[in-house]
């Protein structure tokens, strides 16, 4: 008793000086303001990403039907049933290698190994592409005196403003021809110059990895050129002065410094066509289970959810390596500050005469990508026959009369009036639009903050990770997390979120801002660690010194430098939500937005109103952009020059 | 010890957030359901009604009807008139899912309500989850209403079919005729073997995938094997194949020669614009056809080509113009079958909050006034071939009645049931992954 005694009264300031340690700890901890933004945003992206995640890897080790079970215990003699929890999805689908009748080679090899295989080759090519086009782009207009800048670097973001799989069906319609037996018809080469182009080049692997690296090099363009745009021309007058030769300088100066930019855009490329699925199953006809996505995709639809979440994790553990490497990366370097606050003039390459022949080949290819694809959505939708140009007619734009007599079109408030008097589509597009500001505003906002607390604490472990849980939403694919929030929405605690239970379009909206927030949140981050991290110290510490508090420091002085590259946060995530479907599919109803309702028309014939619907969308974006250029100076192509 | 509170800190914080996460919905009795409908099936229409009536008014939810085409909202539509205590503001439909998207809903709201009544597609889907996520409603009367006992288990909604068609002018332009199914199996050493087949891949399509399946089924070996027989002039047997099923559904996927991305487009547009010349044989969805009827197309050549030049319409607003529909041929008795009967089902979701009134919507859903309601048409060619009559869509079939009014140059529902394959409920739910694998495994081997 009086041991016990006495070991309280001596235990009693040890605690006391334990909790006295442990609050001053705490409050020197928040008394930072990025410590206070990086455990706000370590809990929201627990909530709002890790949780989803988690979910679908368990997923890959649950049994999901009894089809699955029945499989597993023939396959694999166990007594698995519905509902249980097994590893044995994964030697199902990976290490299944009984050849069955008629097969050449066994599942595994011909559904997982050999897909897995091309997916990764051909993300390997799309990232090349990418990083060489954009990264060429990018230093042809910050750095030399090439012609038409303003135009091109207008022009070079357009294919990444378009729905990646209009490129797809623009590639295929451009190249197909009569001598591959799974081309329908005659493509537009072919009709022209006669010229059949090979196989290869119109299915497969190369076309899939080519319209993936054109669909990103803007982003590439977008990252790289805004560094070379902002960059210290200190460092490169310094080797010029010690007489440096150009090779050199760029070896050892530029390359170095655009690195953190070429290496995130090799992650976002990396694993946006890993996981890729409309643009192959438009380039791939000759075989619908060429790459994993597809294969992926088709364990979905065919009940084999096990093996589809398997599949799923695959691609996600791939990402998430690329991400890994990408934090040791930007971990070990050495520093690439390249705003100081006390740069000059960016010196330029003089091309000389060959400026005006890289302009015109640049000017082709930029035009065949950019704008033509653009020109065939304008005759798709006015084109009363598809591919007969003499048969154009306005009225899918204008008329006040239904243009398609169907009679499910005409069911509920559904018209087929021409798109600037059709009410449904009017509405969801102004929805979208509201949706696609909302998620930019978040996102942009987010990316921004998240990138000034990683860059204050670039080599803690916790900055770190809220920096990589910010960026994984982006490696899950996007029906697997619109589920996650549609079973959400489906509890009662959250039913006021649900369109199908308020029957208010208000919901769909409500909650496709939040998903979408999370969802598109990577873009930001990115942009905003990697512009953050460009800044030097001393700026922010000038200020601090004369007493300007943090939200001055903020508005006033870091978000103004940067400008450019903040502003391609709010509008990346902007973009890619104005033309996201699979994403809001579960969450929204058949008419909440412009993307809901273009997929209805194009699934009942009315392909010229969808058609227009997405030259619609595509137009706003560019339209914005534009605007956005305009008031604040800054856009999705600055950074470079134009 | 700042670091070891920091980290007690997160992961607090991170537990409680992940379990709130987690928690914050209520599960709902998984049992309820199943037994509400058990009993639905054993009333009568104005018992069916009353509960209906009943649990719509006690009700603060809407009733929600989900699935993949539109006919859903066309019959809500006319249900609520029907029915004045289901209305627009307490009932919604939404019918723009894709096939596995509707089964990732259904599975991911597995304990909670997600909607009452589903019209599912693909009865293999409903195999796998039957009794747990989904829920058979038989009407009491379902004789009266003109279903059969093969239409109830699960219960029909209306028949879809695919078939095989070619375009008008394939015999002039192969010199062959289709005739039996094994011209599509084989190889080109046989006489009249055909290598330019167009198909949706079954990866992707389930129901491409239940008629490669079906095609293996006991039931459909002697129909197989006759093809063969007449075929081959030998009956059929073999050491390396269990079936002539499977014998065909293996050459078959080999002999494709293009997956093509959708039905429609191959039916309204590709074999008119871009094969006329290349003799394909497609199979597609035929309720495509009614797309066709609409569309009108100025061809290269059109003045020129033996066919093409008598397809030209000559008045109206479509003058100097060409039918799609016109340059399909389809109604062939091909030796073997023709295509694939299946139908989309009505089925009640677990956890239904109004399982009565989707029992209700379900029967409503069979009846003839509700078929013609939702499905008939007045802008398709009646049997005179006039317009302005309102007959049956191509490709969509009452499981209540043969005798509906059918479009010009379509057959009867029994008539497509007799010359096609049928989807089997019985069959098909008893299908093993390995099957479905062996068939995934061919088509990644195709190299079309």
């Amino acid at each position: 008793m009086s041991e016990n005694v006495q070991t309280r009264t001596k235990s009693s300031p040890d605690v006391k000086k334990f909790f006295k340690k442990a609050k001053n700890s705490a409050k020197t901890f928040f008394s930072k303001s990025y410590n206070i933004i990086l455990v706000i945003f370590f809990v929201i992206l627990v909530i709002g990403v890790l949780v989803p995640l988690i979910m679908m890897v368990g997923d890959s080790l649950t049994v999901h039907n009894r089809n699955e079970a029945d499989f597993i215990n023939d396959l694999w003699d166990k007594n698995v049933k519905k509902g249980d929890f097994t590893f044995m999805q994964w030697p199902s689908l990976l290490f299944n290698l009984k050849l069955d009748v008629g097969m050449t080679q066994s599942y595994s090899v011909s559904a997982f190994w050999l897909p897995l295989a091309r997916s990764m080759g051909m993300a390997v090519v799309a990232c090349l592409i990418a990083v060489i086009s954009g990264g060429v782009l990018a230093f042809l207009i910050a750095r030399t005196n090439m012609p038409f800048k303003k135009f091109i670097s207008t022009v070079f973001v357009f294919p990444y403003i378009m729905p990646s799989w209009s490129l797809a069906m623009f590639w295929e319609n451009f190249f197909k021809n009569t001598s591959i037996p799974a081309s329908p018809g005659m493509g537009l080469l072919q009709s022209v110059t006669t010229i059949c182009a090979p196989e290869w080049m119109v299915y497969g692997f190369f076309p899939t990895a080519m319209v993936m690296g054109i669909h990103y090099a803007p982003f590439a363009y977008i990252l790289i050129g805004g560094i070379l745009r902002n960059m210290d021309a200190n460092l490169e007058e310094a080797a010029t002065i010690l007489k440096a030769s150009r090779a050199k300088i760029v070896w050892r100066i530029t390359l170095p410094i655009v690195a953190p930019a070429m290496v995130s855009t090799i992650l976002l490329v990396f694993a946006s066509s890993l996981s890729t699925y409309t643009v192959p199953s438009f380039l791939c006809k000759t075989n619908p289970s060429y790459f994993l996505s597809l294969t992926m995709r088709s364990a979905l639809s065919t009940g084999k959810m096990g093996e589809g979440y398997v599949m799923a994790t695959v691609l996600l553990i791939f990402s998430v390596t690329i991400l890994l490497v990408n934090n040791a990366f930007t971990r070990s370097r050495k520093g690439f500050t390249t705003v100081s606050g006390k740069s000059g003039q960016i010196s330029k390459i003089n091309l000389r005469g060959a400026k005006w022949v890289i302009a015109v080949i640049v000017l082709i290819i930029v035009i065949f990508f950019a704008i033509v694809p653009l020109f065939s959505f304008v005759i798709e939708s006015i084109e009363e026959t598809p591919g007969d140009i003499k048969t154009a007619t306005l009225k899918y734009w204008f008329s006040k009369e239904n243009t398609i007599d169907d009679v499910f079109l005409e069911s509920r408030d559904l018209s087929t009036q021409g798109i600037f008097f059709n009410g449904t589509v009017l509405k969801s597009f102004g929805r979208s639009i509201l949706i696609a500001v909302c998620v930019a505003m978040i996102c942009g906002t987010c990316g921004v903050l998240i990138g000034y607390a990683v860059s204050k604490k670039r080599h803690s472990r916790f900055a770190n990770l809220v920096s990589s849980l910010a960026f994984l939403p982006y490696l899950i694919p996007s029906l697997s997390f619109g589920a996650v929030f549609f079973a959400l929405i489906k509890t009662d605690t959250f039913k006021f979120l649900d369109v199908q239970t308020s029957l208010n379009e208000a919901s769909a909206v409500a909650i496709c801002i939040i998903v979408g927030g999370i969802k598109f949140l990577p873009f930001a981050s990115r942009t905003g660690t990697n512009a953050m991290l460009q800044l030097s110290g001393e700026i922010e510490e000038a200020a601090l010194i004369t007493g300007c508090s943090w939200g001055k420091r903020m508005t006033r002085i870091l978000f103004p430098i940067q400008k450019s590259s903040f502003i391609s946060g709010y509008l990346l995530p902007f973009i890619s939500c104005m033309r996201e479907y699979t994403l809001f599919v579960l969450i929204t109803s058949s008419f909440t937005l412009a993307t809901n309702v273009m997929e209805y028309f194009t699934r009942n014939g009315a392909s010229q109103i969808a058609n227009g619907i997405n030259l619609l969308i595509v137009l706003f974006v560019i339209a914005t952009n534009l605007l956005v250029n305009k008031l604040t100076g800054a856009s999705i192509d600055k950074g470079i020059g134009g | 010890m700042k670091k070891l509170l920091t980290i007690v800190i997160v992961l607090a914080m991170v537990c409680s957030a992940a379990f709130a996460l987690v928690a914050c919905g209520p599960q709902e009795n998984l049992e309820g359901t199943a037994k509400v409908v058990a009993e639905a099936s054993k009333m009568s229409l104005e018992d069916l009604k009353a509960a209906s009536k009943k649990e719509m008014e006690e009700s603060k939810d809407t009733f929600k009807v989900v699935g993949l085409t539109s006919v859903l909202a066309k019959t809500l539509e006319a249900f609520q008139k029907e029915y004045e205590w289901v209305t627009t503001e307490n009932s919604t439909c939404k019918n723009d899912y894709k096939d596995y998207q509707l089964l990732q809903a259904l599975e991911t709201a597995e304990n909670k309500y997600f909607a009452d009544f589903a019209l599912v597609q693909d009865v293999r889907s409903i195999a796998a989850v039957d009794g747990e996520l989904l829920h058979n409603y038989v009407p009491s009367d379902y004789k009266a209403l003109g279903l059969t006992d093969a239409d109830i288990k699960p219960l029909k909604g209306i028949y879809f079919n695919k078939v095989f068609w070619t375009n008008s002018n394939f015999e002039t332009v192969t010199g062959k005729t289709l005739y039996n199914i094994w011209q599509l199996a084989g190889t080109d050493a046989d006489a009249d073997h055909l290598d330019k087949v167009s198909f949706q891949t079954a990866a992707t399509e389930q129901i491409n995938m239940s008629f490669l399946l079906s095609c293996e089924a006991p039931e459909n070996q002697e129909r197989i094997e006759a093809a063969y027989k007449k075929y081959y002039n030998k009956d059929w047997s073999s050491d390396t194949y269990t079936s002539a099923g499977q014998q065909w559904v293996t050459e078959f996927i080999a002999n494709i020669s293009r997956f093509h991305s959708s039905d429609g487009t191959a039916m309204k547009e590709t074999q008119l614009k871009d094969d006329w010349t290349n003799g394909y044989v497609y199979y597609g969805a035929f309720a495509k056809m009614k797309d066709a009827v609409g569309k009108y197309y100025t061809v290269a050549g059109q003045e020129t080509d033996p066919i093409l030049k008598d397809l030209v319409e000559t008045s109206g607003d479509n003058v100097g113009k060409i039918n799609a529909m016109k340059t399909v041929k389809w109604d062939r008795e091909i030796e073997g079958f023709n295509g694939f009967m299946y139908a989309m089902c009505s089925q009640v979701v677990n956890n239904a909050k109004h399982p009565y009134t989707a029992c209700l919507y379900a029967r409503y859903l069979v009846t003839l006034q509700a078929y013609a309601g939702a499905i008939y048409n007045n802008k398709l060619p009646s049997a005179d071939g006039t317009t302005g009559t309102p007959v049956n869509q191509y490709g969509y079939y009452s499981p209540a009645s043969n005798a509906i009014t059918y479009a010009q140059n379509d057959w009867t529902r029994d008539v497509h049931i007799q010359r096609e394959l049928v989807e089997s409920y019985d069959y098909l739910k008893g299908v093993k992954i390995t099957q479905v694998n062996r068939i995934l495994g061919l088509i990644a081997q195709n190299k079309a």
